[in-house]
């Protein structure tokens, strides 16, 4: 255990002040409106702290701190494009300011004045099924981080999140938004003060035994840049090793039988292995770590055998093997439905006392996005160039790892208790939002449609906290208890982008075109599932790397189709006379609105 | 000319990263203060109308 006194004291502190908060805020929580969208009160300010929080969690430091590990700062080139749409629609009002004067509590609800009860109820199901399974890894990413950087025993691990999530259950339950938005406000704060002092802390360096101040940056530019080619040099040797190894296999392949051929491809694979293992410390000295898996990864029987990683280009992203131009493009697509689609960004919006307050939120909050990969990420390339000066990584760590075990060396006692309160901020904050959120889309287009007698006011505030607390329970069970297989991952993958290009697809089609209308609605969403379905197949048949769709290849095509199919069947079915007439009034209220 | 690009390209990119990095240093602690400051009184200005809104005369006036 690695924490001192100093340390549990804040953590402890952090997690009451939290819960009282939270809890406080019940006694304003009188109907459904007041729990889902906190009475639509909320201002700037507030709205600018939750947003923030909620957007920022455990998960996105461990995935922004890994881009940071194999990217260098180039990985935070995601976090700009974010910016740039959220300070476009911040800007414009584009889909946000429409959504807000309708007085909706869900996007789906909007779809109901567009295009009718059945498309609402569809486009629901994407949203929750989308919105829910992505959210299955928070938990499991948060552990590691925590597991990682406080020396708690992995044995624990679950009955810590367990309870984590418990506490953010008892106040999101009795509180909903309202709790939501107080508990945020408090963990924007602890979490930005984790968020300046760490990354004070790695680019400003304390000499301990001189108290003698050392400013970094430079050293990791150099470091980084130097990385780099090692690391391009190194890739070329072994890709001539591997040239070799591979025509050996077939050359095996073709004179001896498939079994042999077959065990001479594990023990070359294992050989390589085993001397990539031994050679750790010299290639350390040359900028390439290796990793030592010490247990199979999820869905798989075998641990892997070791492997190199080396620096990607770490400040130009159009020369990075991972990024470059049609990922820049594609990234700045998706971002722009991310910001304008995502249920939780969106809960901020429609809980905005008025558009122009949701207008200036988004502005004022785009910069965040920026840090919100690029802080981590520092702190991922710093790790890199911490282990490469070490000796290598220790065995059991990888790239998601190597994160919280160099801040758990670097840090002070007293700061570490700062960072591992605010990396729980992180948690509570974002499972907090996306618990009320599509526990709220459940409720308002998934059930009450389907409702034929209206609940009382006490029962629906029932209903929607009962909701949230399934939800947590299902958390619990699919991301953190069960072990989901390695193919489910991509499954995730997929729902996340189905959602996306359906619903953007849906939105701008409701807001922006007069022709839209119900038979385009549904082709949008059966086309847009198509897509990534398709690919999702073809890339589980065709295993050669090389010949598999790129991901920003199945992003577009998922994107084009669904505006195929919205633009395609809207005109077709006025053409054949299908379109159910509609109103392009989206201001209307619906039934149960 | 191509050198000069690539030149241009390389210490362009640095100087942006740096620029991203300390401005979101800064832009962090400033909102720290200013939006700890200003979330404070807009969590007591949020709650003490939703304390008004409890009274139902008060309720039915704002909504009118």
């Amino acid at each position: 255990m690695t924490l001192s006194f100093g340390d549990w004291a804040i953590i402890v502190v952090y997690l009451i002040g939290c819960m009282g908060a939270g809890i406080w805020m019940r006694r304003y929580v009188k109907n459904v409106e007041d729990f889902a969208v906190a009475g639509r009160e909320m201002d700037v300010y507030l709205g600018i702290a939750s947003l923030a929080a909620t957007e920022m969690g455990l998960v996105t430091v461990m995935y922004t701190a890994e881009l940071g590990f194999t990217n260098g700062p180039a990985g935070a080139t995601i976090g700009v494009l974010m910016a740039g749409a959220m300070l476009l629609v911040g800007l414009t009002g584009f889909v946000i300011k429409p959504m807000r004067d309708a007085g909706v509590i869900t996007i789906p609800e909007l779809f109901e004045k567009r295009f009718g009860p059945r498309v609402r109820w569809l486009a629901g199901l994407v949203i929750v099924l989308g919105g829910v399974l992505n959210m299955g890894i928070f938990l499991q990413l948060g552990g590691k981080f925590l597991v990682s950087v406080s020396g708690i025993n992995a044995e624990y691990l679950k009955w810590t999140m367990t309870a984590l999530l418990g506490l953010v259950l008892l106040y999101t339950v009795l509180g909903g938004m309202l709790s939501v938005l107080v508990t945020d406000y408090l963990q924007f704060l602890i979490l930005g003060l984790g968020l300046v002092v760490t990354s004070v802390l790695v680019i400003w360096s304390v000499n301990p035994s001189t108290g003698a101040i050392a400013f970094n940056w430079p050293n990791i530019v150099t470091g980084l840049q130097q990385a780099h080619v090692s690391g391009e040099a190194y890739r070329e040797e072994a890709a001539s090793q591997a040239q070799k190894e591979r025509e050996t296999i077939a050359a095996a392949r073709a004179t001896e039988d498939p079994e042999a051929a077959e065990s001479l491809r594990t023990r070359l694979v294992t050989q390589a292995g085993d001397e990539l293992s031994a050679r750790r410390k010299q290639l350390a000295e040359k900028d390439v770590l290796v990793v030592v898996e010490t247990e199979p990864r999820p869905g798989e029987e075998r641990t892997r055998p070791p492997y190199a990683m080396t620096m990607d280009h770490p400040f130009n992203p159009l020369k990075s093997r991972s990024l470059g131009w049609m990922y820049i493009i594609w990234q700045l697509m998706f971002q722009m439905a991310v910001v304008t689609t995502w249920q939780t960004m969106i809960t901020r919006v429609l809980s905005a006392r008025d558009s122009a307050t949701a207008k200036r939120i988004y502005a004022r909050t785009a910069f965040y996005f920026v840090g919100r990969f690029a802080l981590p990420g520092l702190w991922g390339a710093a790790a890199f160039l911490y282990f490469c000066s070490i000796g290598g990584l220790p065995d059991g760590a990888t790239s998601q790892t190597a994160m919280p075990l160099f801040l758990k060396t670097v840090l002070p006692a007293g700061i570490l208790g700062i960072v591992i309160a605010a990396m729980l901020a992180a948690e509570m904050s974002t499972d907090s939002g996306y618990l009320l959120s599509w526990a709220t889309v459940i409720y308002n287009d998934l059930i009450c449609p389907c409702v034929r007698r209206p609940l009382s006011p006490t029962g629906r505030l029932l209903l929607v906290r009962a909701l949230v607390l399934l939800i947590g329970l299902f958390l619990l069970l699919w991301g953190l208890w069960y072990e989901v297989p390695g193919r489910a991952w991509d499954y995730l993958a997929i729902t996340g982008n189905i959602y996306l290009s359906s619903v953007f697809t849906l939105l701008v089609g409701a807001l922006y075109w007069r022709k839209a209308n119900s038979v385009g609605a549904m082709a949008a969403i059966v086309l847009g599932a198509a897509a990534p379905i398709t690919f999702l197949a073809y890339n589980s048949i065709v295993t050669v790397p090389e010949r598999q769709i790129r991901p920003e290849i199945a992003g577009f095509a998922a994107f084009a189709l669904a505006f195929a199919g919205m633009i395609v069947g809207s005109l077709v079915a006025e053409m054949l006379g299908f379109a159910r007439p509609h109103s392009n009034d989206t201001s209307s209220p619906t039934e149960n609105s | 000319m191509n050198e000069l690009l690539a030149w241009l390209a390389g210490r362009g990119c640095v100087a942006f990263w740096t620029a991203m990095i300390f401005g979101s240093i800064l832009w962090y602690a400033l909102l720290l203060v200013f939006v700890g400051w200003r979330g404070g009184r807009e969590i007591r200005q949020m709650a003490n109308t939703l304390a008004q809104d409890a009274d139902p005369a008060v309720h039915d006036a704002r909504r009118k």
